[in-house]
């Protein structure tokens, strides 16, 4: 099943390949936070569970097998039951607990709370038990049933088998013999509703979240998503903020703003927090992801990665464009959002746009086969590239349709439409008919005699080849000459259209071109760039260019005598 | 003395063309001099792409896959199901070798890479059955009469339970409710005089279950098992709809208004919570039909104009599918029913392979996808859907110059 949310706090669903959405009921109490804050989840591998935090109070847990999203965790009674003798059955001295769950058509139960204060004690000599006082409401509306459980001669608490009664239910008598009482038994009080997390993972067959709000972080219990005792509790080492909470491979990496720890060990009693680095922090959880076992995060200067053994920074090309746009605009790099297309072998990091300031959208995109050697690469950087979109994107996802062998790239914008990206031969981002996306392309500044001389002993640009093919779209070649900073200018020194190269002739097909020959004009200066751009493509490729030019300019080396 | 002709410069070029002077394009770098980078770095690269192969290439667009707008900007997308793990089982199914019983088992992983697996004569068209059962595959085998096991490596058989008088004509999976036992095997056998289903215990050992299926000899005998309706297990033939229900079969009046139904295929609706039959009302309208039984009513579902028979239906997913072909047109189709609407031409399998010709005998879901084994004089027998989307272009995973292809199973070797 497909989830979508939304900022008007709403869950649809959707089966894959399906056009249809359909809103899935919210459970009753829930509130989003104000103001708007970013949804995290987590994904439970192999069991379709989800567990949502962040953008409400209550934290959210849906299951795929019912089709319900419900509030996760459920509070334990706060009133003792009482005991009375009642008919026959039972000898010895017994105290009484009860707890709250939830219990599916099946009789298995999903969620189960921490168990009341006890009964009073009540001595029985062949009789059965009475009991009365259960609380008849719960505020998780998914409660629906009251379970028993008995100490007798002061063991420890066991269930009391097929007496589980709905909740609603103020008394029920049973007189079960002690050696039928199950051994199923929550003595330990290890459950508990956890607080309001920002961020969830999931790690060594436990969720693991944080508030975000201060230094500490939790984690369930064993194989329990909802039961969330207070002492399973850890802290960061340096007291700073959670800002990020990511599990990889071994061990879960903590982000604070300016620190990264992490904590290994498989058992609550293995776990310790240990700092990895006290210099690169995690400045969005959101914008954080693994990729083939190492994790690919945010901090204030451009995105690093983490493998185990050392951090290497990804963004050398972009450092100052990185960090001033994030200081330009804190909040919004705070909220970036992170998704892989293993099908491109790219990452694609989204600063959010917002229609109701018409901020439009803008990714970064890194192209990660050439860092990553285990996938053929040489270990070295990923290449850089930026999106430009006219919707108002807030999010990016992966989703797989039914039989795919690798997930998708999606989009979630501010009209309420999912998109599925890089759909190859299609021009239009928004299926509106309209012209949407640009594609642009600017050469490095070539300065082929070197910067020294005035301006009139500069080189003269003359023919260019450009190595382009566009087979359905005109597209646009421009040179920029004169000084490095020469492509600031407002216009071009020469600016040439080109028609689309997949023309026909009499009917007949030809084959597109991929080269094109232009003669440039007035192209002096110490040093030139290309540019290139093409409206809305389908298929368009760029391999280069071949560019002449005169090392000593034209006329100024005229000899005038 | 002329004037001595000035002196330009000698042209040189830049040169900086992919698989000439460079093996690949990097990506933008903003950070340096715009000309103190590398030449094969961008100053800017705006919608573009760097392939593995070095090229920079445009992006592609963008396609939505919902029509009604959500209320309020989508701020998470999330797929509660981890991404598709192919499915350690093949395909098995047959393709016949010519009109007469001989029919040839092949084998197919989730890439369509098939193989031959041997020779199995098995019974006429729509009542071939594979079933998958204890590690086995078996086959309803016709000049035996017998229930046989195939050796995958040989395509040599073994007879597993066999009554000679008997045709098996159709598997089940049924769960009698012991849970020591698990799904037991139920198969549907006609003869000349009565049809019997029957539980296999394994080795030659068959037991009846049930009483009250008796009647006359019924060729096509369609069982199947639903949860979600009665949790029962159900037989369908000519004219009839059985439950069996607690030790015996109880009769589901069908519908008013047919005159003689014929069942074609008996499939358990799943969370649409019915069990649909689909096939024709012989005599009368000659038209196919589609009928649905909730529990409590059995209802014409669907009546499709120029259909002479609904030869089989699936489920994917929470979908509902079914094939006919049009008798005018000889269009092969797949139509379905969400629970709410029904598209009889969903997918015209025609379009995407022209010649191909129907009856299709067999609707199957396997990866995900939905195979369609065809009839006709068409050479694709059997095809498929890909990535999970029936509406879009399907794939042949077998041709062959015989007529039909009867039945399909996914079964681990």
């Amino acid at each position: 099943m497909h989830l979508f949310w939304t900022d008007a706090g709403k869950l649809y669903k959707r089966e894959p390949g399906s056009l249809v959405r359909t809103e899935v009921s919210l459970p009753a109490g829930t509130v989003q936070r104000s103001p708007f804050t970013r949804m995290s989840h987590v994904v439970i591998p192999g069991q379709r569970v989800v567990i949502f935090v962040g953008q409400f109070y209550q934290n959210l847990i849906w299951r795929g097998d019912t089709g319900q999203l419900l509030t996760m965790g459920i509070a334990a009674p706060t009133t003792a039951p009482t005991l009375a003798a009642s008919g026959t059955g039972v000898t010895g001295v017994v105290t009484g607990r009860y707890t709250f769950a939830h219990v599916d058509a099946d009789g298995v139960v999903v969620a189960e709370s921490n168990m009341s204060p006890a009964s009073n004690t009540l001595s029985l000599v062949n009789q059965g038990r009475l009991w009365t006082g259960f609380e008849t409401t719960h505020t998780n509306a998914r409660v629906n049933r009251i379970r028993l459980y008995i100490s007798v001669d002061g063991d420890e608490y066991l269930h009391v088998p097929e007496e589980d009664i709905i909740l609603g239910t103020a008394s029920t008598d049973e007189n079960v013999a002690t050696n039928e009482l199950d051994q199923e038994t929550p003595g330990s009080m290890r459950r508990g509703v956890p607080p309001g997390f920002k961020y969830i993972t999931y790690y060594a067959n436990r969720a693991w979240g944080a508030t975000g709000d201060d230094d500490s972080f939790r984690f369930s219990e064993l194989d329990e998503l909802e039961s969330w005792p207070a002492v399973n509790e850890l802290k960061t080492r340096d007291g700073r903020r959670v800002t990020s909470l990511k599990a990889l491979s071994d061990q879960v990496v903590i982000g604070t703003r300016s620190s990264i720890q992490d904590v290994q060990g498989y058992s609550a009693d293995d776990f310790n927090v240990r700092i990895l680095t006290q210099d690169i922090g995690i400045i969005s959880n959101g914008g954080a992801i693994v990729i083939n076992d190492k994790l690919w995060f945010p901090s204030q200067d451009g995105y690093y990665r983490y493998g185990g053994g050392g951090f290497q920074f990804l963004m050398p090309n972009l450092r100052t464009y990185f960090r001033e746009a994030y200081e330009a605009d804190p909040q919004t790099y705070q909220d970036l959002v992170v998704a892989i297309d293993r099908r491109r072998h790219i990452l694609k990091v989204l600063v959010p746009g917002e229609d109701s300031i018409t901020r439009h959208p803008f990714y970064y995109v890194a192209h990660y086969l050439p860092c990553e050697t285990e996938f053929g690469g040489v270990g070295g950087l990923p290449y850089w590239a930026f999106d430009e979109r006219d919707n108002f994107d807030r999010t990016i996802g992966t989703l797989s349709e039914d039989g795919e062998l690798l997930d998708r790239l999606y989009t979630g914008s501010c009209d309420g439409l999912v998109r599925l990206e890089d759909v190859a031969g299609n021009q239009d981002d928004d299926e509106d008919g309209a012209v949407d996306f640009e594609v642009r392309i600017v050469t490095k500044h070539f300065l082929p005699t070197g910067q020294g001389g005035d301006d009139a002993h500069t080189p003269v640009f003359g023919d260019l080849d450009v190595h382009v093919k566009s087979e359905d779209k005109a597209f646009t070649v421009s040179t920029y000459t004169g000084d490095d900073s020469a492509t600031d200018a407002a216009e071009a020194r020469w600016v040439k259209a080109e028609p689309a190269s997949a023309a026909t002739k009499q009917g007949r097909p030809l084959v597109a071109k991929t080269s094109h020959n232009f003669k440039t004009q007035n192209g002096a200066g110490k040093g030139g760039a290309v540019k290139i751009t093409c409206t809305s493509p389908t298929v368009f490729e760029y391999r280069g260019i071949d560019w002449e030019f005169e090392p000593i300019g034209g006329n100024q080396t005229r000899d005038k005598t | 003395m002329a004037k001595q002709q000035p002196e330009l410069g000698r042209k040189s070029p830049i040169r900086l063309r992919l698989g000439v002077d460079i093996d690949t394009f990097r990506g933008v770098n903003k950070e340096n001099d715009p000309g103190a980078i590398h030449d094969t770095e961008f100053q800017d690269l705006v919608n573009a792409r760097v392939l593995a192969n070095g090229k920079v290439v445009g992006r592609g667009g963008q396609e939505r896959i919902i029509t009604d707008p959500m209320d309020g900007c989508v701020v998470d997308i999330v797929d509660d199901d981890p991404p598709y793990e192919p499915s350690a089982s093949r395909l098995y199914y047959d393709v016949p070798g010519n009109l007469s019983h001989s029919r040839s088992v092949w084998g197919a992983d989730s890439l369509d890479v098939h193989n031959f697996i041997g020779e199995v004569d098995m019974l006429e068209e729509y009542s071939r059955r594979f079933a998958s059962y204890g590690g086995q595959l078996l086959v309803s085998r016709a000049s035996t009469r017998a229930m046989e096991s195939v050796n995958l490596e040989t395509g040599e058989t073994t007879v597993e339970f066999q009554e000679l008088d008997d045709f098996i004509r159709a598997f089940a999976y049924f769960d009698f409710g012991d849970p020591e036992e698990g799904d037991k095997l139920i198969v549907a056998i006609s003869d000349d005089a009565t049809d019997k289903v029957k539980q296999w215990g394994g080795g030659g050992s068959v037991t009846e279950i049930g009483s009250g299926i008796n009647g006359p000899d019924l060729l096509m005998p369609r069982l199947c098992t639903s949860e979600n309706v009665h949790d029962d297990l159900f037989y369908a033939n000519t004219d009839r709809l059985k439950r069996y229900n607690a030790g015996a079969w109880t009769n589901i009046a069908l519908p008013g208004g047919l005159t003689k139904w014929q069942t074609r295929d008996l499939v358990d609706g799943g969370s649409l919570n019915r069990v649909f039959l689909c096939g024709y009302d012989d005599l009368a309208t000659d038209v196919g039909k589609i009928l649905s039984y909730d529990g409590a009513t059995a209802t014409v579902a669907r009546t499709i104009a120029n259909c002479t028979v609904v030869s089989a239906g699936a489920m994917l997913g929470s979908i509902f599918h079914y094939a006919w072909t049009h008798s005018g047109t000889g269009q092969v189709n797949i139509g379905r029913y969400d629970g709410s609407t029904w598209n009889d031409t969903y997918k015209n399998l025609t379009g995407d392979f022209a010649g191909i010709a129907g009856p299709v005998y067999r609707l199957y879901v396997f990866n995900s996808n939905l195979h369609a084994g065809l009839g006709g004089s068409g050479t694709h027998k059997l095809l498929r859907s890909h990535s999970g989307s029936v509406s879009g272009t399907w794939r042949s995973v077998h041709t062959d110059a015989g007529v039909v292809a009867g039945d399909m199973i996914a079964h681990t070797a």
